[in-house]
């Protein structure tokens, strides 16, 4: 019988229940009173990063072909007789999937028969069906996909920036994959990477809205295959603390410039604790945000503007980086605003003031995504994978002081591991607005 | 879902209110709608919901303003212009945490509403009575930023340019914002005589959720509001042509775009056949143009339909090889020839209708769906709760959409062809 755990926020009085089922598989329920969406979501520890690895059963690592996580988030929905969307849709629920650079994540909302619903989610996850006509006919439709993001500024800016910063980890290359390396991609490599990963060891499932943990428990008992005992590693080549490149261009067709500019974290082997992540957002928000002195002055001298201008901290297996980016007519000149600032700020340090005020409005952010049932599955599911807990974190804007933000500025900004990628208008086509 | 909507005829409003104990958030929100009238019009009032919410009276500095607002909780003043149907809607709202998570046992829901009506009614203005030269700088650029942001989103770019088109000499036609010409155009000296007229001539609608909203947030803006002489908010539906209009218009990209704008039956009674149709049409992943022209094909990654109810058209958007433009549109055209024909499976009428039970049933679950269910119901005067229009929309029967699908005439074809680079 797996055992219920109840997680609970003292501060909201929010809460939900973890479940480490018999299975291996760690199963979250976050039920919400009054509302009438269930969101199911079945995850596994597989994104884009990991092209190597190493199975517990093996004594090797191996190396495959980029975008095969994608490429069997598309393939899973499919089985030998018919599709998991047409069987949700029997049930006017909807489904999709996504994988991210750790993750692949599929999901259903309905707002009623949720039991079956979660069969369905189950039972297709668990149920994998490749064959080499199929899998042509997907290299189709990726590689449209693959072109749409081609053309996407945003997602050139960032992978360009990626590719400025780190050398070797696999975070440089983007989630799909290439046209060429989809190319490589046959019904043998998505069986082994199938049966690699999708271990439920390796797995979790959230489901959060109208639910209770006794009927989800009862669904898992039901539908849960066992797997075999066996885990696996990621394995990355190793990453200098440098950078590439300080500098990156691209041309595209885009009325005004776009620009990302990151400073890389040493050290990124650990992933950061929820109050090391926590306390990174309030520095990134007292520095950029847009009651920041630094967003006042951009914005002032027509630099930035409020709809694009943000920062993030990109943190994840190996990786992490403060990235600062937006829409700017001088790109160079936000980016020496931001090398000064972080200067100033490693002299002079924030104020307990403006921490206490910052963690308060991250709170409350915090507080309105507790709303949504596909926000709080992604949520919980988001922090067992990083190893942190979903209220620690929340919990923690409490506690944080200017000594902590001021560490974490000692830790992280280092001007010479920082790099800019720029996109630019194609010389004829920038005037066209 | 109770239906609480009190409308003020003698004042121009129309407020809706809801309790959402099982909420962790609170809103309010305000559009002012007016007939779009040209590009100038436009731009002049797209800067009034920025310049009003910049700052206030009690907070005049930028910075100090988003600092009040992070001590409420990282509370947010959000200003946008929109487009629904022939009318310019320029939105405000405030929202925040709802109060029982306020450590500090603020009342933030009263104060985002009071906020909000600050903003609207008594806006900071400059010594010689116009907004801070400053803000009016910064919000005209911004809006000139957002036009450019559009054009780098290759797939809101063509929608919006086959919008353009196919409405071309309707108030629809008019861009929400104007043009860049235009919105360098106006001076800082015009705005505040947007804003007033605004006030006095838009018909106004107003949104409230939290823990304890009631009547008395919509009384009270009514009260502020006085008697006014509004403009009429009304739509005219589009008139399909008879040749399709065919635009192509070259870019260097590395995927095409295709969007089609068809025409329906502008018979009011066959507007939820005409929704049912766009389901069935492109819908869904259960649709014929997931089916077929992804799946079956492999001719894209993404091909959907999206019915416009106020101007009674469908939108199919597309992004294809240049190779297979004539193609993908060949595929499109085929599939609603199916429906045309009667070939419509019951199982494809299922999943249609049950899709559309499970977004209806869901409005309850999200203030900015229930937000926009009722602004959409109130601007086309259908104010069905979604449970009442989920019961009817299950009635409609296959010959019904059969019917809408032989109404159906195409429009508009914009291409947006991916050339490589010069």
């Amino acid at each position: 019988m797996s055992e219920i755990q109840t997680i609970q926020s003292v501060l909201t009085g929010e809460k939900y229940y973890r479940i480490p089922h018999d299975s291996g598989l760690t199963v979250f329920v976050y039920p919400k009173e009054g509302v009438r969406t269930t969101f199911g979501l079945f995850g596994t520890k597989y994104g884009s990063i990991d092209k190597s690895f190493k199975r517990s059963d093996e004594p090797e690592a191996r190396t495959t072909p980029a975008g095969i996580a994608h490429f069997l988030e598309h393939k899973l929905f499919e089985s030998e007789d018919g599709d998991a969307f047409s069987r949700f849709a029997k049930i006017g629920a909807s489904s999709n999937a996504f994988t991210s650079f750790e993750t692949t994540r599929y999901l259903f909302a309905c707002t009623e028969k949720a039991d079956e619903a979660l069969e369905i989610l189950l039972d297709f996850v668990q149920s994998p069906y490749f064959t080499a006509q199929t899998v042509q006919k997907e290299q189709g439709i990726i590689g449209q996909e693959i072109k749409m993001y081609d053309d996407d500024p945003q997602w050139r800016v960032l992978f360009n920036l990626l590719r400025a910063l780190y050398h070797t980890h696999p975070i440089r290359e983007d989630i799909a994959g290439t046209v060429e390396s989809i190319a490589e991609i046959t019904a043998d490599h998505l069986y082994d990477c199938y049966h690699t990963f999708y271990n439920l060891r390796n797995m979790a499932l959230s489901v959060a809205g109208s639910c209770t943990p006794e009927c989800v428990l009862e669904i898992c008992d039901k539908m849960l295959k066992p797997s075999a005992a066996v885990d696996v590693e990621r394995a990355f080549p190793p990453e200098p603390d440098t950078v590439v490149t300080a500098r990156t261009e691209e041309r595209l067709a885009v009325a005004a410039p776009l620009f990302e500019f990151g400073v890389k974290a040493a050290n990124a082997a650990k992933r950061c604790s929820e109050k090391d992540y926590a306390t990174t957002e309030i520095l990134l928000n007292i520095m950029a945000s847009d009651s920041s002195p630094l967003f006042r002055r951009l914005l002032d001298a027509s630099l930035i503007n409020e709809a694009s201008f943000s920062s993030e901290f990109f943190e994840g297996s190996g990786y992490a980086s403060v990235i600062f980016g937006g829409e700017s007519r001088d790109p160079d000149a936000v980016c020496e605003a931001i090398r000064e600032e972080m200067r100033r700020l490693k002299a002079e340090g924030v104020s307990e003031e403006d921490v206490k005020r910052t963690a308060k409005a991250l709170y409350g952010a915090n507080i309105s995504g507790l709303n949504v049932p596909e926000h709080l599955a992604n949520a919980v599911m988001d922090m067992e994978f990083s190893g942190r807990e979903l209220f620690r974190y929340l919990e923690s804007f409490r506690e944080i002081t200017a000594a902590d933000v001021n560490r974490r500025i000692a830790e992280l900004f280092d001007e010479e591991r920082s790099a800019v990628s720029v996109i630019l208008p194609l010389e004829a086509e920038g005037e066209a607005v | 879902m109770k239906h609480n909507i009190i409308e003020k005829k003698d004042s121009g409003l129309t407020a809706f209110w809801q309790p959402t104990p099982q909420f962790t958030t609170a809103r309010c929100s305000v559009h002012l709608v007016l007939p779009l009238e040209s590009d100038r019009i436009s731009s002049l009032r797209a800067t009034v919901p920025f310049l009003v919410s910049r700052v206030t009276k009690e907070y005049p500095d930028y910075t100090a303003f988003g600092r009040y607002l992070q001590s409420l909780y990282g509370a947010s003043v959000l200003a946008g212009v929109t487009r629904a149907g022939d009318n310019q809607l320029l939105n405000l709202s405030a929202s925040g945490i709802a109060n029982r998570f306020a450590f500090d046992g603020e009342d933030v829901e009263r104060t985002m509403a009071s906020l909000l009506e600050k903003i609207l009614f008594d806006p900071l203005l400059a010594e010689d009575g116009h907004f801070p030269e400053d803000g009016f700088i910064q919000e005209r650029r911004q809006l000139v930023e957002t036009l450019e942001s559009e054009f780098n989103e290759k797939r809101i770019y063509a929608k919006n340019r086959a919008t353009e088109l196919m409405f071309q000499g309707e108030p629809a036609g008019i861009s929400r914002l104007g043009t860049r010409e235009s919105l360098e155009d106006i001076r800082r000296e015009e705005i505040v005589g947007a804003w007033k007229e605004a006030l006095q001539r838009a018909q106004v609608l107003h949104f409230s959720f939290g823990d304890g909203v009631d009547g008395s947030f919509a009384e009270r803006f009514a009260e502020q509001l006085g008697g006014r002489d509004c403009a009429p908010v009304a739509t005219h539906p589009h008139t399909p042509r008879t040749e399709p209009l065919r635009v192509t218009e070259e870019m260097t990209l590395a995927q095409s775009k295709l969007v089609m704008g068809f025409g329906l039956d502008a018979d009011q009674k066959k507007r939820l056949a005409n929704r049912m149709l766009a389901i069935v049409f492109g819908g869904t992943p259960s649709s014929k143009l997931f089916l077929n022209v992804r799946e079956k094909q492999s001719l894209c990654y993404y091909c959907s339909a999206q019915n416009e109810q106020q101007k009674n058209v469908i939108f199919v958007q597309s992004g294809v090889e240049t190779k297979n433009l004539e193609r993908a549109e060949e595929a499109i055209l085929h599939e609603l020839r199916e429906i045309q024909n009667g070939n419509i499976s019951d199982e494809e009428l299922l999943h249609a209708r049950l899709a559309m039970k499970t977004s209806c049933t869901a409005v309850a679950d999200s203030a900015a769906a229930m937000e926009g269910w009722y602004l959409g119901g109130i601007l086309s005067g259908d104010l069905r709760t979604p449970e009442q229009y989920a019961e009817e929309i299950m009635k409609v029967a296959k010959e019904e959409i059969v019917d809408a699908a032989q109404h159906a005439v195409l429009d508009t074809v914009y291409m947006l062809k991916g050339v490589s680079a010069k």
